[in-house]
């Protein structure tokens, strides 16, 4: 099936316009070309709305916009009209039948308010004058049909998207494509339909006796409990498989790469310890300094210290200290004109008199300055013994702060290092995003092998009962005379799916090893580093590899170039391999390729042009010489050109 | 005891250590800049105007106080029997042969502390001018290790 004609009416940037793709029978090839914002994507947006009901290509500007067409709705308003029409048709050809694709939907112009839309299909075949039409349900089925809607990112092809397309939760997807674009489907479909008439036969033996009946219960409900099992497995499988992927593309991103978690750590434990060396460096100082206040005190009174107790020692030896008499008190005697003793009363005589001043001139020191001195002799001696230690005790302090410093500067010098490390790393955030995000996988992938392991178990044990009650079933089946011809009916349809399970199998074997060397040599075509790749490899749950000659797998160290490069390939291989008629439009397919490079993909892609519909959107920066060399004298019109209007709101060719 | 000198003493003159409006300076600036461990919450006033005593002693030169600052630095109930101790030594190695009761004379000791506090202020501000600190410390002990030579020649 071929597009002929897009027309696209009040659809996001288009107010009115029709795109026709006529075949000159060699090249059914088709270019757009316009700036980015413009309105490529939006195009491709456009067919998957009409077939699907679905834009999964929204861009963030696009997603906060209604369907509707700005200006159409001014317009709309400044008349007054209370609704507008939002509509794409598309018209393709089938052999002889042309089909008319048309997705309607009307919008509430004052609230935006999108009404639900609706696909309506006309076909319309030379030898029948009616045309058929079909709406609702029945649409969506026929377009299933023509371009399943699990297939479409194999049909519109989104150039930009490409870093994740071999992100492992795809894989179920890409098998399960793979199982309907090459027929298989088809075989499953029969299998399943015979499983159904198994379980009816059955049910009918069941009739016959209670006890069958009975059993048949049972496993209907162990059968429903092995379902649910088998469906959370495959679903754990799936998660396990894509923090697999993960962990791997990651490591092989990081490989050879400087551990920045671990750079990044040893950096905050650094300046933890800079910051804890610098409080004991300033510890150090201030313990030095309040000695050096106490040892300046002492060495500087030292001198003084010895000059008292010298003093002290004096007196002491003469006696003169502690004194035991009051020397003040015979001085106020000698003053007093009465010459009373003061302590008995009586009047002295001239003896007494004589007597005092002879020893008030033994008497060398007053009690007060005798109180001084004893007062501040304790002081004295210890300043003569801490002055003694200054040495000893300055050498440890030293000793302490020098200490300090040196393991300060030591941190300085690995901080500093550590630093160079981490600012030398060309993009340490992207590394640090790798980095947890291998983290974060391997937490999920120990929580999911341990859920798996032990939903495993539960499936092994509900499998075995399941065999027992079967076992029994059939038994009880066999053993019925009247059931003979119904248990015969139910070992014939066994076999045939017997047959139809390995008939499946091997198609899908066969349709992988095809997959494998059509990409392969897709890829190959379309590389421009030539000899580089060995093979690829499809696993059976479809997940693929990349290997490198040397035989080492390398999907996670190809550049994006490469990766959307094969990604292509892929999508090349299974169209080819599946034989399905269908278009392929690629929007911006050469976002990550670079110069010259785009001749191969322009050589590549004018090859597939003879026997399939490509619809290319491309910048006019991508669309260099390399390319439309190449693909303006083929193609089968002349490159749409799209450009917007001065208020931004409407494109137009 | 020293309530028994406090009760004599305070019959007979000064309870307390004035500063000059420059000194008064220099200690807020001190306080200010954490100089040398120097500032209120590490070193009482009392260890401060005894370290000022001693820097005044390394100069071996009393400077009179003029423009003394109204307020005292530290009133006598504030000062520590270990300033107090060396308030008095001060004294009596300036004495010389003299009399040795003269110490009594609370008046006289307590002016020669001062005096030689406020030399050791001066020297003090001289040095925040010129240096830091740490590197004041290092010049101290260079001077300590030499002061220490000569005591102890041995």
């Amino acid at each position: 099936m071929r597009f002929s004609r897009i027309d696209i009416k009040n659809y996001r940037q288009y107010k009115e316009l029709s795109f026709n793709f006529s075949n000159n029978g060699k090249h059914d090839l088709h270019i757009i070309v316009a700036d980015n914002g413009i309105g490529k994507t939006n195009l491709l947006n456009a067919i998957t709305w009409c077939l699907y009901n679905e834009e999964p290509h929204l861009g963030s500007t696009s997603n906060s916009l209604t369907k509707l067409n700005t200006k159409v709705r001014e317009e709309h308003l400044a008349a007054q009209q209370p609704n507008a029409t939002v509509r794409v048709t598309l018209y393709a050809e089938d052999g002889a039948d042309k089909l008319i694709f048309q997705r309607k939907m009307n919008v509430k112009v004052k609230s935006n308010f999108e009404e639900k839309s609706e696909l309506i299909i006309k076909k319309i075949n030379k030898a029948m004058p009616d045309a058929r039409i079909l709406s609702g349900e029945d649409a969506a089925v026929f377009v299933d049909r023509y371009m399943p809607r699990r297939l479409k990112k194999y049909f519109y092809f989104d150039g930009e998207q490409l870093d994740r397309y071999f992100i492992s939760e795809k894989n179920l997807d890409i098998k399960q494509s793979v199982h309907t674009i090459s027929q298989v489907e088809t075989l499953t479909r029969v299998k399943n339909n015979l499983n159904n008439i198994i379980k009816t036969r059955r049910m009918e033996a069941a009739k016959h006796s209670p006890d069958i009946q009975g059993i048949i219960g049972d496993i209907d409900n162990l059968d429903s409990n092995i379902h649910d099992l088998t469906k959370a497995i495959q679903n754990i499988e799936s998660e396990i498989q894509k923090s697999q992927s993960v962990i791997k593309l990651n490591t092989e991103r990081l490989s050879g790469q400087p551990d920045i978690n671990k750079l990044q750590n040893e950096q905050r434990r650094l300046l933890d310890k800079k910051i804890r060396l610098e409080l004991e460096e300033q510890n150090a100082y201030n313990e030095l300094f309040s000695f050096l206040e106490r040892m300046n005190v002492s060495l500087y009174f030292y001198d003084y210290a010895k000059k008292v107790l010298a003093i002290i020692k004096e007196k002491r030896d003469q006696n003169a200290l502690p004194p035991n008499v009051d020397k003040s008190m015979l001085k106020a005697i000698l003053k007093d004109n009465n010459k009373v003793c003061p302590i008995c009363g009586q009047y002295l005589t001239d003896d007494a008199i004589s007597y005092i001043e002879t020893v008030l001139s033994k008497i060398k020191v007053s009690s007060e300055t005798s109180n001084l001195l004893m007062f501040i002799c304790n002081e004295m001696e210890a300043t003569i013994e801490s002055a003694k230690s200054y040495k000893n005790n300055k050498d440890k302090k030293i000793r302490v702060l020098s200490n300090v410093q040196k393991d300060l500067e030591q941190c300085g010098n690995d901080l500093q290092k550590v630093s160079d490390d981490i600012g030398g790393i060309a993009d340490a955030n992207q590394l640090k995003q790798w980095y947890d995000e291998i983290k974060r996988h391997q937490g999920i992938l120990g929580i999911n092998q341990q859920k798996i392991a032990g939903k495993k178990i539960a499936l092994s044990n509900e499998t075995n009962k399941m065999k027992i009650l079967e076992d029994k079933r059939d038994k009880a089946i066999e053993q019925q005379q009247e059931l003979k011809k119904i248990n015969s009916q139910i070992v014939f349809l066994k076999k045939a799916i017997d047959i139809i399970e390995s008939v499946e199998k091997e198609m899908m074997d066969e349709v992988r090893k095809e997959m494998e060397i059509s990409t392969m040599n897709y890829f190959n075509d379309l590389m421009w580093k030539k000899g580089v790749y060995n093979h690829i490899s499809l696993d059976d749950d479809y997940r693929l590899e990349l290997y490198h000659n040397n035989g080492d797998s390398c999907l996670g160290s190809c550049s994006a170039a490469e990766r959307s490069l094969l990604a292509l390939a892929f999508t090349l291989a299974l169209h080819e391999v599946s034989g399905f008629d269908a278009l392929l439009f690629i929007d911006t397919p050469v976002a990550r390729v670079s110069g010259e490079n785009r001749q191969n993909f322009a050589n590549v892609l004018k090859k597939v042009s003879e026997h399939k519909q490509l619809i290319m959107a491309f910048t006019p920066d991508e669309y260099s010489s390399n390319i439309s060399d190449i693909f303006t004298p083929i193609a089968a019109d002349m490159p749409v050109r799209l450009k917007m209007n001065q208020t931004n709101d409407i494109t137009s060719i | 005891m020293r309530e028994e000198m406090n009760m004599n003493d305070a019959k007979k003159g000064p309870d307390r250590l004035n500063i000059t409006r420059k000194a008064r300076n220099i200690i807020t600036r001190v306080d200010q800049e954490k100089y040398f461990g120097l500032q209120i919450n590490n070193t009482s006033r009392s260890e401060l105007i005894l370290f000022m005593m001693a820097l005044g002693i390394s100069a071996k030169t009393p400077t009179r106080l003029e423009n003394t600052y109204p307020e005292a630095l530290i009133l006598e109930n504030s000062i520590t029997s270990r300033t107090i101790s060396f308030m008095y030594a001060l004294f009596i190695g300036i004495l010389e042969d003299e009399d040795i009761d003269k110490i009594t004379q609370k008046e006289l000791v307590y002016d020669m502390a001062q005096q030689y506090a406020n030399t050791g202020f001066e020297i003090l501000e001289d040095e925040m001018n010129k240096m830091t600190d740490k590197k004041l410390m290092w010049n101290v002990i260079q001077e300590l290790d030499n002061k220490y030579d000569e005591l102890f020649p041995d």
